[in-house]
């Protein structure tokens, strides 16, 4: 067997087009790192926008001029100090977001670094970013999912509130966002039972695999 | 590590040693499309490895290493996408087969390794390149006993099926 094998290095298989080949190596880690980046920027992003568009108007409501403020036209009712109470909650809330987005990248990218260079160590490697992003992905429910939605509902009543919507309006954005959020939290866990788990359970399974001293 | 040396270390590993990756590369993909893709993320993760290098072990220990967790994270990723993506672009073809050249009793040992589990898979093209035990428990992270274990299995299951397809001359 050894002698078949061999013959390969006499008569190789593949020839290499090296230009093509630097080409590729250059795209590929260009995807890579923009795929990465642009996710948490993009989560890190929204977080910052709505941070600071719902910390701007709780401050023009907190502190701008009663009779500026009622000349704006969309504004029914006074704006009461309530209303910046719930838009400075709700900006908290998204810089909140915004913070744990950056601190869980941050936890992702250092993930990883004691483990030895070998396969095995390659294979705990996976499992211990395997398990993070479970952990993650588990841990959004409640401190990302569910803190960022009751920001949207405060910036969204304290909206209809000022324009005067009718009653129904609230029940049907109440129930269109208690959809959203029922979605997105079945959309996650489908995610981790569907993708991040079966990958963990391989992994492992590879892992006893290598273990594995007996016959 | 400067972009240039990056550069020069990594065109030398290729001169050098790309026999080695395609060897990784026709046992773990089967279609000229896959062995193509394959090997680009191999090259990838090589391109990549050449900073942590620190010359602890043999440069051929650690390319076999990358080459062998590369095409684990690329048979699994190929797995999940395989119904779901089209062939790639295609403008850019870094492996070229020359398929003129196959042997049919290389293709044979090649089917075989094909059919052994990953593990397995990567201890035998380990074997076959005539790497010591310590070589492949350093590559793989387990003790050289377990590595014999692997080994004695490895060779009586290749043997045996060697004796089952007289044809081949083995």
């Amino acid at each position: 067997m050894k002698v078949i094998w061999d013959s390969q290095n006499q008569e190789p298989l593949y020839t290499l087009d090296e230009t093509a080949l630097h080409a590729v190596v250059r795209r590929r880690n260009q995807e890579f790192q923009r795929c990465a980046a642009c996710r948490y920027a993009a989560e890190i992003g929204i977080g910052l926008a709505c941070g600071v568009l719902m910390f701007v108007c709780a401050g023009v409501f907190a502190f701008g001029d009663a009779a500026w403020l009622a000349t704006l036209p969309w504004p029914k009712v006074a704006v009461s100090h309530w209303d910046a109470v719930a838009l400075f909650t709700a900006a908290g809330i998204w810089f909140y977001f915004a913070a744990y987005m950056r601190g869980a990248r941050r936890r992702q990218s250092s993930r990883g670094e004691e483990f030895a260079p070998t396969m095995r160590g390659d294979i705990d490697r996976a499992l211990a970013q395997v398990g993070f992003q479970i952990r993650v992905a588990e841990g959004i429910l409640w401190r990302g999912f569910v803190p960022v939605w009751v920001a949207a509902a405060l910036w969204v009543a304290v909206v209809f509130r000022l324009t005067d919507a009718p009653a129904w309006t609230y029940v049907f954005m109440a129930s269109t966002m208690a959809g959203a959020l029922v979605t997105t939290v079945s959309g996650q866990q489908r995610r981790i039972s569907e993708r991040y788990q079966p990958h963990q359970r391989e992994l492992e399974s590879l892992r006893r695999k290598l273990l594995d001293p007996q016959p | 590590m400067e972009k240039p040396e990056q550069k020069r270390v990594f065109d030398e590993w290729l001169a050098r040693h790309k026999g080695l990756l395609f060897k990784v590369v026709r046992a773990h993909a089967f279609t000229p499309h896959d062995q193509d893709d394959l090997f680009q993320e191999m090259v990838t993760q090589v391109w990549n490895s050449i900073p942590q290098f620190r010359a602890e072990s043999a440069v051929t220990t650690w390319l076999y290493r990358v080459a062998l967790n590369s095409s684990l994270a690329w048979s699994r990723k190929e797995r999940k996408h395989r119904n779901r993506t089209q062939a790639l672009d295609g403008s850019e073809t870094a492996l070229v087969e020359l398929s003129h050249t196959q042997s049919p009793r290389l293709a044979w040992l090649y089917e075989e390794i094909a059919r052994l589990d990953f593990i397995d898979r990567s201890l035998a093209l380990l074997l076959l390149d005539g790497f010591s035990y310590r070589d492949m428990a350093e590559t793989l992270g387990i003790s050289e006993s377990n590595v014999g274990v692997k080994i004695h299995r490895i060779k009586a299951h290749l043997t045996n099926q060697a004796k089952e397809i007289q044809p081949h001359g083995l």
